[in-house]
């Protein structure tokens, strides 16, 4: 209830009104035809995990039904919109 | 005291361009802006057919491949009024309510993703229909020391049907 | 006359009364039996600090005595003592500690080890604040959400002139104190000073003050709940100012926790606001200004004065003549087995005994940080006694009595502990537990630090430790205030079903029929006639827009382009590491685009799913949930198409309606989409139509169904069904990781497609060697083993059914397992061992058990 997630849609609501997708990866979501199968297998599993600013999506289910992209500081839970 | 009622709407959903969305003109009803793609139009039960033809002629025209669904029977609306509706509010959801911004109050409210519109004399909560039911019970059960009556279904001008 | 019950006897209140004063003035001397050792406990603080005076008030444990309103008929006892509190045995613990030195359980107890279960029973019994009581009905309370710009816990002297501040400067506020306005306060200046700031404060408007409300936390929002007997209040303010004040500090000398003893604020508040003499020949122990109005009260109030040891300068302020006063002394020892009856006095000179039986000691304050310290201080900030600098307390000796009264951790236990090597305050804390009691450190953990600093200067090592929510006891029915039954998503035809004598059970957040009766009479009904079920609960969608037709190429891994207007397809859904995590149908629309149907449990899911990837790409296609705008349900069997036809003016023969395809038709003066589907294997048709016309269109089957003997089947009878069919449901026959090859639905992937999500990952997947595999087996009967029975070949445990069930029209059991692959095969031969602990030698089979060239469902 206490974290706070800024929507772009309805405004600043808790985040038990979200769905966390979490860290979102390097390379988004482009299906690129150039991927090798490495790096997409990097994209799918792996994940940075910093002790710091991680750019994340969320998803308003109990709103809007959007997602939204921000960044969330992971040691101090601090939140800046957009990525 | 407190009265809560069904409240009978249309609402006629319309999907399209962000852009698109803000500068066209619904012909009729009451506009909402769900998501920057997709707006609401809300009338009275009574003028459902005409509502949506109404409402996919206009925006069809601008936008061809807009989607424009009936989506009535996918929500259940009940209309809280009287000087204890603030109150009874404030015990559902933690949706600050009295905010004027312009902006349709989307959140979880007696634990069910709900949208709130605000008039001058009560509060009318839409909620998705297989938990209408959920919203009706929780109300009574939470506000039931303010002793709440049920009133009879009101359409969404108001009237008393 | 006012009265409560304590322990079976009536015990006089009067006004004002709490349930400690009450008691007191009854004579009740000990209040408590300490955590470990059964000592006597008595009233202390008098301020909800200390954990002395916790009762069992109407059957709630944990109850804080002293800041309790006794009411009349209340039920109070002490929880703990045999054959009585006031005579424990439990008391001879005390003379066997030697044998529970500090962390004594980590040392002892450990074999053997069959008695520990024993040795547990035994442990419990003699520990601890007491036993819940079981039946006592919990109150159901709400929430209730506050937004101001302000909120102000602790109503003192600082938190109202912070309110009244903030107020003026047109914020709006939130005041909240654990007590009523002032009540900790004896009659004196402070107290009227409180008493006018909290009548200016509530003349304002925009300002709300709870009473009797404790602060749980200061949680990041920011948000405080606060706990009060009408609500669990959330209040959501700007900022956050802690006003809590301090609490007068806990001294440490042998004897310190005999009743008897009693902290300066609290022994005031007794003689003056409740007008009973703490004692009758008190020795006093001051250091501070504050020390002398609490000394002042108790003269006045009839206690003899045997000793008042002050610091030299405060002594000077005194008449000797009226006062016996002691210069620079130190008390180190408080005498009495079960209350104060002596104490030894050091000064300069030497020692000293003065017999009394009253100790009053006020020796400064210490903040009561805890909410201060769990908080970010971007948006909260202290004011008044809680963020003054108040001293740091003297390093205690070995043998200084009790350390934390909470968990009855004593001075020498600390001592011992850093000696073992636990040498900081984190450490300290988790091996003696100090500060891990009802209190929270609010009486030592400033002795904590203080002990450690004393032994490593200011180092992390001494740091106070982390402090978090509650900050004061809290009951679980405050948490769950709010809280109600589980959340039941309904059909349109819920009522029907229920009136049908449906057997309901949970599919997720749903709540759907199992069964109607006779399970076996369901399944026969769709097999031999006609049955309809009610599939309401199917996620669906309108997929739309210029983009449509691309968007759904890349999200599954079938072929959509080919999908003329009119027909269906059957897909998987796979997510990017290939692993099928959902399915359904797509219908082509023509230009408005798509209709497609996922699992009523993915239905939520999906939407999420489907935008995630629209946005991604940036394709215009518009997504519309409409799961909850229509109904559906599935009319199935040989004779559906006659019930069909009964009800419909519109052709419905196989060429009308062929399978796969769909079209609209008005059923009933209901209009719907049919979708000719094969699930269960018999001739069916998916009626989807406006949910508020469900009952009209069951009704309507129902009836027409008479002709043929049409009864409904539940979840039960679609479990069987499906299985004769080989059909998979997601989620029960499919693990996490289940691609398509691993389920036999290899054709279910079009790897000739550029591009679809998971695509790489099959690519990927495909080089290696498949480890496990979902293959058919059947079981020749009767009976057969349960979902869920282990699988053994070789006498190795391979893996486990997923689906099971004794198929009636063939006559053994079938199943479907998830098994390991060796030698890039699976056993032809297989046991199966469920719990019931009987075994079914089962044998491979053909995927579809039943009517595998799909005759019934193309008819």
């Amino acid at each position: 209830m206490a974290l706070m997630i800024p929507c772009p849609t309805c405004g600043l609501r808790p985040y038990t009104e979200f769905w966390c997708a979490g860290e979102l990866p390097e390379h988004g979501g482009e299906a690129s035809e150039a991927d090798p199968l490495e790096t997409d297998f990097q994209r799918v599993w792996l994940r940075r995990n910093v002790a710091g600013p991680q750019v994340e999506r969320w998803f308003h289910a109990a709103g809007c039904r959007r997602w939204l992209t921000l960044t969330r500081d992971t040691l101090t839970n601090g939140i800046h919109d957009g990525a | 005291m407190l009265e809560l009622a069904l409240l009978e709407a249309t609402i006629v959903a319309c999907y399209a361009g962000a852009e698109a969305l803000d500068s066209w003109k619904p012909p009729r009803g009451h506009a909402e802006r769900v998501a920057g793609d997709e707006l609401w139009i809300l009338g009275p039960r009574s003028e459902r057919c005409e509502l949506l033809r109404a409402v996919e002629d206009s925006l069809r025209a601008v936008v061809p491949g807009a989607l424009v669904i009936d989506q009535t029977d996918g929500w259940a609306a009940w209309r809280l009024s009287g000087t204890d509706a603030a109150h009874a509010m404030a015990r559902l959801t933690i949706l600050r309510l009295d905010r004027q911004d312009g902006r349709l109050h989307q959140g979880a409210v007696a634990g069910v993703p709900a949208k709130v519109i605000l008039t001058e004399s009560d509060y009318r909560v839409f909620v998705p229909s297989p938990v209408g039911h959920h919203l009706r019970d929780r109300i009574l059960e939470a506000c039931g020391d303010l002793a709440p009556t049920m009133g009879s279904p009101r359409g969404f001008d108001g009237s008393v049907g | 006359m006012t009265a409560l019950d304590f322990e079976g006897r009536q015990v006089p209140v009067e006004p004002g009364d709490s349930v400690a004063s009450a008691l007191f003035r009854a004579g009740v001397r000990v209040f408590s039996r300490s955590f470990k050792y059964r000592r006597p406990r008595g009233l202390y603080c008098l301020t909800g600090d200390c954990p002395n005076c916790q009762l069992v008030v109407d059957g709630e444990p944990a109850v804080r005595a002293c800041v309790t309103p006794a009411r009349a008929g209340q039920r109070v006892e002490r929880p703990t003592g045999w054959p009585s509190p006031d005579r424990d045995v439990g008391s001879l613990l005390w003379h066997l500690r030697s044998l529970m030195p500090v962390g004594f359980y980590y040392k002892t107890m450990l074999r053997p080890r069959a008695l520990w279960p024993m040795a547990e029973r035994v442990i419990r019994r003699l520990s601890g604040v007491g036993p819940v009581a079981r039946d006592r009905q919990p109150v159901r309370r709400e929430r209730l959400t506050h937004y101001a710009d302000c909120c102000v816990i602790g109503g003192g002297i600082a938190g109202l002139a912070a309110a009244l501040a903030a107020s003026d400067r047109g914020e709006s506020i939130l005041l909240a104190d654990e007590g009523t306005i002032g009540e900790k306060l004896a009659p004196g200046p402070a107290r009227t000073r409180a008493l006018e700031l909290h009548d200016a404060l509530a003349r304002r408007t925009g300002v709300t003050i709870l009473e009797r409300a404790t602060a749980v936390g200061v949680y990041e929002g920011p948000l405080v709940p606060i706990a009060a007997d009408d609500f669990l209040h959330l209040v959501l303010p700007k900022r956050v100012v802690v006003a809590t004040g301090a609490v007068e500090r806990h001294p440490l000398f042998v004897g310190n926790d005999l009743p008897g003893v009693w902290l300066g604020r609290g022994a005031a508040r007794m003689a003056g606001a409740h007008r009973v003499a703490p004692g009758r020949e008190m020795v006093f122990w001051g250091a501070t200004e504050e020390s002398l109005e609490s000394l002042e009260v108790l003269r006045r109030a009839g206690v003899v004065l045997k000793g008042v040891v002050l610091p030299v300068g405060l002594a000077r302020t005194l008449n000797p003549a009226e006062y016996p006063l002691i210069a620079d002394g130190e008390i180190i020892e408080a005498r009495g087995r079960s209350r104060v009856r002596s104490v030894i006095v050091r000064t300069t000179s030497g020692e000293s005994e003065i017999a009394c039986d009253l100790l009053v000691v006020s020796l400064g304050l210490e903040a009561r940080s805890s909410l201060l310290r769990q908080a970010n201080p971007a948006f909260v900030t202290g004011t008044g006694d809680v963020v003054e600098p108040h001293g740091v307390p003297p390093e205690p000796r070995r043998e200084a009595g009790c350390f934390c009264l909470c968990e009855d951790v004593f001075t020498k236990d600390v001592a011992d502990a850093w000696g073992e090597g636990f040498q900081s305050t984190e450490l300290l804390k988790r091996y003696t537990t100090a500060t891990m009691g009802p209190c929270q450190g609010a009486m030592c953990h400033r002795h904590l630090t203080g002990f450690v600093e004393a032994r490593t200067g200011p180092a992390p090592a001494s740091r106070a430790t982390t402090a978090r929510p509650p900050a004061r006891p809290i009951r679980l029915e405050d948490l769950a205030a709010g809280a109600r039954y589980p959340l039941e998503y309904r059909t349109a035809l819920h009522d029907r079903h229920l009136g049908l004598g449906a057997t309901m059970e949970w599919t997720g957040v749903w709540k759907r029929p199992e069964r109607y009766g006779d399970v076996l009479e369901e399944y026969r009904a769709v097999r031999e006639r006609a049955s309809i079920m009610d599939v309401s609960t199917l996620g669906k969608y309108r997929i739309a827009g210029p983009d449509a037709t691309e968007f759904l190429e890349r999200l599954y891994p079938c072929h959509v382009k080919t999908i003329a207007p009119g027909r269906s397809r059957y897909s998987l859904l796979l997510n990017e590491a290939g692993y099928v995590f959902d399915d359904g149908l797509i219908c082509a629309l023509g230009p408005q685009g798509y209709y497609v149907t996922v699992t009523s449990g993915g239905a939520d899911q999906a939407e999420g799913w489907f935008r995630d990837w629209a946005e991604a790409w940036s394709l215009e296609v518009h997504i519309g949930n409409v799961t909850a705008t229509y109904g559906a349900i599935n009319l199935a069997g040989p004779r559906a198409r006659e019930v069909l036809a009964a009800l419909t003016s519109e052709p419905v023969d196989n060429t009308a309606i062929p399978y796969n395809q769909h079209r609209e038709v008005t059923i009933a003066g209901v209009k719907c989409r049919v979708l000719r589907v094969g699930f269960v294997g018999e001739l069916s048709y998916e009626l989807h139509h406006p949910r508020l016309e469900s009952e009209a269109l069951w009704d309507a089957l129902l009836e027409a169904g008479k002709l043929c003997g049409l009864v409904p089947h539940g979840l039960e009878a679609l479990r069987l069904l499906r299985l004769e069919k080989g059909h998979i449901i997601v989620g029960q026959d499919t693990d996490f990781d289940a691609t398509p090859a691993k389920l036999g639905l290899d054709w279910a992937a079009r790897m000739d497609k550029r591009e679809f999500v998971g695509r790489s990952a099959l690519e990927r997947l495909g080089r290696l060697e498949r480890d496990r595999e979902l293959v058919p087996y059947r079981f020749p009967g009767p009976g057969a083993p349960l979902d869920g029975a282990q699988v053994l070949a070789d006498g190795e445990r391979i893996g486990y059914l997923t689906s099971s069930r004794f198929s009636p029209v063939l006559g053994h059991g079938i199943a479907l397992a998830l098994v390991k692959r060796t030698n890039g095969t699976v056993p032809s031969t297989i046991l199966a061992e469920d719990g019931s602990g009987q075994r079914f030698e089962g044998t491979r089979a053909q995927g579809a058990f039943y009517d595998p060239e799909g005759v019934r469902l193309r008819a």
